[in-house]
């Protein structure tokens, strides 16, 4: 019988869901169980944020000391770096405006493309009869 | 037994959740000598618990380099096998570097390094059923200040504590270096290359040597003393 039938289905869902829990059960980590509350990180490099261990002083070696004149700079410089942009927001905007425009049309018949109010006035250069009056 | 940020640790000991409660809630990192089962920080080595914010770690006097992913080591050049060099870097076992991590190499162009030669490196992958990986340039592809370490300098080894200290953020090399003109490599594997003319060379060394038993405040306050006094000598 039907209803008969909705039970036996049910039970036998719960019971594969339990197989495959008993299968996964050693595969399953503690990360998966308790959440992600912990970072692991092997080296003492960064809890210390120890520096980069290349140093040469006084003109020993020009190029490394070029590297860590680099390095100095982008140190002292990051926070007014991080907030002046090549790009503003707005014309980001107006940008991403003007490709959904193309990419719109795109998607557009050919009817419904001619029909669209913003599109360029047809200014085709018509051919002018001579004035044969002379 | 439960233990707390900054006494002195062995491995099994538990870190008291304590330590963290009183965190805000986003993720807390544990460095090296802590491990996490079912939910619980327990302790793997045996030292100092130390934290520097959302960071634990502990801290120990070490001799044998074990290799973590993204630190910077001092490698020997031993063995070229096929498409890779064996490089010594004082772990358990030889890395391997590819000939095609080196800036501007490529399969016909391989960069000239022979067996025997030192190298700045940068430990790619360090995992603990496979050999460490090594690279010499960073995520753009160029070598920065990774690679070949000249011959006309000395390398020396010392503590991974050391070489730790020596790294610290108080930069306590910049302090010694003042008008002395040298090049140094320090890696975390315990090695220093030191390139300099040999008036400044002993004298570094010996400065090195003797800040092995000072403190992080002590080395930052006396660095530059030891070495001018150890130049006179």
């Amino acid at each position: 019988m039907k209803f008969m039938k909705k039970t036996k289905d049910k039970v036998e869902k719960e019971l594969e869901k339990k197989e495959t829990e008993d299968l996964f059960s050693s595969q399953i980590t503690d990360e998966m169980k308790f959440g992600k509350n912990f970072i692991i990180e092997p080296s003492i490099a960064r809890c210390k944020e120890l520096i980069n261990g290349r140093l040469s002083f006084n003109g020993m070696n020009p190029e490394i000391e070029r590297e860590m004149a680099a390095d100095k700079e982008d140190r002292t410089n990051a926070p007014p770096q991080a907030k002046s942009v090549d790009v503003s927001d707005l014309e980001m905007a107006k940008f991403q405006m003007s490709i959904t425009n193309t990419v719109a049309k795109k998607f557009q018949k050919k009817n419904e493309r001619h029909s669209k109010v913003n599109v360029r006035p047809n200014n085709k250069a018509k051919f002018l009869k001579p004035n044969d009056d002379d | 037994m439960e233990v707390n940020v900054n006494d002195v640790v062995l491995p099994g000991d538990r870190v008291s959740s304590s330590n963290f409660s009183n965190l805000h809630k986003s993720s807390k990192i544990l460095g090296p000598g802590l491990r996490l089962f079912e939910g619980q920080v327990y302790v793997s080595k045996g030292g100092v618990l130390k934290q520097n914010k959302l960071i634990f770690w502990v801290e120990s006097q070490k001799k044998r380099y074990v290799p973590a992913s993204d630190e910077f080591v001092i490698g020997i050049v031993t063995q070229k096998s096929g498409d890779y060099y064996k490089v010594d870097i004082g772990a358990s076992e030889l890395a391997s570097l590819s000939y095609l991590s080196f800036e501007g190499a490529t399969k016909k162009l391989r960069p000239d390094i022979k067996v025997g030669d030192a190298l700045y490196t940068k430990v790619l992958t360090a995992k603990r059923d496979m050999e460490p990986e090594l690279v010499c340039v960073d995520s753009h592809w160029k070598k920065g200040r990774l690679g070949f370490l000249n011959t006309n300098g000395f390398i020396f080894t010392c503590s991974l504590t050391l070489t730790q200290k020596l790294l610290s953020k108080n930069r306590p090399l910049e302090k010694m270096a003042e008008n002395r003109k040298f090049e140094i490599a320090v890696g975390l594997n315990g090695r220093i290359w030191i390139n300099a003319d040999t008036e400044v060379v002993k004298p570094l060394i010996n400065t090195i040597l003797e800040l092995e038993l000072l403190s992080e405040e002590e080395i930052n306050k006396n660095c530059s003393n030891i070495f001018s006094k150890n130049c006179k000598i």
